[in-house]
C-alpha cells in the first residue's frame, strides 16, 4: 500500500450514558513510495511599478531584484523532465519562458527569462493566471502555480478567485503576498479556494531560501489527486474538520453525516494531518464503530490511478475511561486548532471594530501557543494586541507574519534542516 | 458542558465550545472565570463570572488522573478561606497572572485585583503559570514565572529571576508581591 493512514483517539476510551465529544488525529504518510516525480511548475510574478521601491528601508536590491533571485533559486532546482513556465505582469501579461526542461541549456535559458523582467505599470493578476494555466497541466506531473505580488490587483479579484476554485485538485497554488500593500484578505481566498497556500513574505531577503524549501517539498511528492472521504456511524455526527499538516486551517463541515475532502497530492516530507471532531451519542460498555476514512489517490510513478486506503475508527466505551490518561499528541492537536481559530476569531473581532473583545481573544490564542512551546508566537501575538490596545490598530506586517506562523505552526522541520 | 461565553451546550469531553470556539470551562485562559464563584472568594467576583459548572460526565478538562492543584490563600500562615482552581493538568497553555488593563494591553487570566492585589502590591503583569506538555507523556507540569512584576514572585521564600520558572507541588508556598498562596491539590 503506497499509502500509510493511520488513526489516534484523544483518549484510550469514554465513559458510557452521555454523548462524548471524540477527537481523531488521521496521519496520511507515503513514505514508502521513491523517486521525484516530474514538476510543471508556473512562475506568475508581478513586475508592477512598485516592485522597483527598495526591498528594506535604506537597502540598495529592489523588491524585484530579490524576486528575481528567489525565482533563479527555484529555476536553479529543476530537473531535466520538469516543465517550467514563467508569467510576468503588471497591466497586461507577458510569457517569459514556456517550455520544458531537457537539458542544463533548458535551466539556463529560464534563468536568463527572468534578467528579463522590468518593472512598471498597474497591477492585473486575472489575465496572467489565465495565462498561465491556459492549455492544461501536463499528466503525471507534480503541478505548482507560484504567485507572487506586493500590490492590490484592480477589479479582478472574482475573476481570480473562479480560477483558483476550478483548478482546486488539479495544480495546487502558492500565493505569497509582499510587503504590506498587497490585500491579504484577498490573497488568503485566492489561496483557499484551491486548497492551497497563502504565505506573507515579511521578508524579501528570506524568500529565497522560503522558494528553495518549497522546491524540496514538491520534488518530494509521492503521491497526487488525495481525497478523503469521511463517514460517522450510525447516530455519530461529524462535528468539525480540521487540516494540520500541511497548514492548520478549518475545513468546513455542511453535513454532520459526511465529508468528503479533496487533499492534493502527499510529498514524503511532511505527510498530511487532519484532526476531527466526532460527536459519539450515549452508548452502553463495548468497542463501537465510530466512523470510516476512505482516502482516494493516485501513484503517478507507478502509473497507479484510483487506488484506494481505508481505516476503520472504532470507540471503546468502559466505565472506567475517566482514569485513562488521554493521547498528548492528539490533545496538543486540539489546541493547535483551537488556538488557530481563536486567532482567527480574534481578527475578524478587531476588523468589526470589537477591539476589547479581540484583545480577549488574541490573548487566549497566545497563552495556548505558549503551552504548546510555541513561546514566539505567543509573545508575537501579545506585542500585535498591545498595538490593538494601545493604538486602536495592528501592525500590519506583524499580523500577516503571524497568520503565515499560525497557519505553518502543525509541522515543522526536524532539527538541523537548512 | 455549557459554554461561559454563548451558553452553547457541547457534548463531555469538548475542549473547545463548537459554537464560538472558545476554550471551554476549567480548560479556557483568559475568558472562562478561573476565580472562584463568590461562595468560595470572599471579594466581589466580576460580574461576567458564574459559578463552576459541574463536569457532564468526565471531560479532558476536568480528569480524575492527574489531580489538579489549586492556590489557597494564607494571611498569617493561616487560610483565609479564599481560592484560586486552576484547570486540570490535562491542559496545555499558559495562565497570566495580575491586574487587568485593557486601556494598556494588559489582559490577565486569573484577576489578582479582586484579592486585593493593588493593596498587596500585585503587579498589573505579575505572573505565569505554564502547563507545560511532557516529551514522554504524561500528566502536564505547572510551572510558575515572573512576569515584569515590580515586588516580585516567590517560591518557597525564594524570588524567581527574570525567565526563569520553577514547577509547582503541593505544599509549596507561592507569593505574589504581598498575595501569599499555598498549593494544594484541588
Amino acid at each position: 500500500m503506497a499509502l500509510d493512514l493511520t488513526a489516534a483517539l484523544g483518549r484510550p476510551a469514554y465513559p458510557p450514558g452521555a454523548p462524548q465529544a471524540v477527537y481523531a488525529l488521521l496521519d496520511l504518510s507515503a513514505a514508502a513510495v521513491a523517486g521525484r516525480l516530474p514538476l510543471d511548475l508556473r512562475l506568475v510574478l508581478d513586475a508592477s511599478g512598485s516592485m522597483s521601491s527598495e526591498a528594506s528601508p535604506g537597502g540598495r536590491q529592489t523588491k524585484l531584484d530579490l524576486l528575481v533571485q528567489a525565482a533563479e533559486a527555484m529555476i536553479a532546482l529543476v530537473e531535466p523532465g520538469d516543465h517550467v513556465t514563467l508569467v510576468s505582469f503588471d497591466d497586461r501579461p507577458k510569457v517569459l519562458f514556456d517550455g520544458p526542461i531537457r537539458q542544463a541549456q533548458d535551466r539556463d535559458a529560464a534563468r536568463a527569462a527572468l534578467g528579463k523582467l522590468r518593472c512598471g505599470g498597474g497591477t492585473m493578476i486575472a489575465r496572467a493566471l489565465q495565462g498561465a494555466v491556459q492549455g492544461g497541466w501536463l499528466p503525471d506531473h507534480v503541478a505548482r502555480l507560484v504567485l507572487v505580488t506586493d500590490g492590490e490587483t484592480s477589479g479582478d479579484e472574482a475573476a481570480c478567485e473562479r480560477l483558483a476554485f476550478d483548478q482546486r485538485g488539479t495544480a495546487a497554488w502558492l500565493v505569497y503576498g509582499i510587503g504590506v500593500d498587497y490585500n491579504d484578505a484577498f490573497l488568503d481566498r485566492l489561496a483557499q479556494a484551491n486548497g492551497g497556500t497563502f504565505v506573507h513574505l515579511g521578508d524579501m531577503a528570506a524568500a529565497r531560501d522560503v522558494f528553495a524549501a518549497e522546491m524540496q517539498v514538491m520534488g518530494a511528492v509521492a503521491l497526487t489527486g488525495l481525497v478523503a472521504e469521511i463517514v460517522p456511524a450510525p447516530g455519530v455526527e461529524l462535528t468539525r474538520v480540521d487540516r494540520i499538516v500541511p497548514h492548520v486551517l478549518p475545513v468546513p463541515v455542511q453535513d454532520p453525516r459526511g465529508l468528503s475532502v479533496d487533499l492534493g497530492d502527499l510529498d514524503r516530507v511532511r505527510g498530511q494531518k487532519l484532526l476531527l471532531q466526532l460527536t459519539a451519542p450515549a452508548l452502553p460498555a463495548g468497542t463501537h464503530a465510530l466512523a470510516q476514512v476512505r482516502v482516494g489517490y493516485h501513484v503517478p510513478s507507478r502509473k497507479l490511478l484510483n487506488q484506494q486506503a481505508t481505516l476503520a475508527l472504532e470507540l471503546v466505551v468502559d466505565p472506567l475511561a475517566a482514569g485513562l490518561p488521554g493521547d498528548a499528541e492528539v490533545l496538543r492537536t486540539v489546541q493547535l486548532a483551537g488556538a488557530g481559530r481563536l486567532y482567527t476569531l480574534g481578527l475578524a473581532e478587531a476588523a468589526g471594530g470589537n477591539a476589547d473583545a479581540s484583545v480577549r481573544t488574541l490573548a487566549s490564542a497566545a497563552g495556548l501557543y505558549d503551552g504548546l512551546g510555541l513561546a514566539a508566537m505567543g509573545d508575537q501575538l501579545r506585542t500585535l494586541t498591545s498595538d490593538l490596545a494601545t493604538r486602536g490598530a495592528f501592525d500590519e506586517d506583524a499580523k500577516r507574519t503571524l497568520t503565515t506562523m499560525a497557519r505553518g505552526a502543525g509541522w515543522q522541520p526536524p532539527a538541523g534542516t537548512p | 458542558m455549557t459554554c461561559v461565553d454563548c451558553q452553547a451546550a457541547n457534548p463531555a469531553g469538548s475542549m473547545f465550545c463548537v459554537a464560538c470556539a472558545r476554550p471551554l470551562a476549567a480548560g479556557a485562559p483568559g475568558l472562562a472565570p478561573v476565580i472562584a464563584a463568590p461562595a468560595v472568594l470572599a471579594a466581589p467576583a466580576p460580574a461576567h463570572v458564574p459559578s463552576p459548572a459541574p463536569a457532564a460526565g468526565p471531560s479532558f478538562n476536568v480528569p480524575s488522573v492527574p489531580p489538579a492543584i489549586k492556590l489557597v490563600e494564607l494571611e498569617n500562615l493561616q487560610p483565609t478561606g479564599r481560592v484560586l482552581p486552576l484547570p486540570g493538568r490535562d491542559w496545555a497553555g499558559t495562565l497570566f497572572l495580575g491586574r487587568p488593563d485593557l486601556a494598556n494591553g494588559v489582559v490577565v487570566d486569573l484577576d489578582l485585583a479582586a484579592l486585593d492585589g493593588h493593596a498587596k502590591r500585585v503587579s498589573r503583569r505579575q505572573a505565569k503559570l505554564h502547563y507545560v506538555t511532557q516529551a514522554a507523556g504524561g500528566p502536564n507540569e505547572v510551572r510558575v514565572e515572573d512576569w515584569a512584576s515590580a515586588h516580585g514572585t516567590w517560591l518557597n521564600k525564594a524570588r524567581l529571576p527574570a525567565g526563569v520558572s520553577e514547577p509547582l507541588a503541593p505544599g509549596d508556598e507561592v507569593r505574589f508581591a504581598e498575595l501569599v498562596f499555598r498549593v494544594e491539590l484541588a
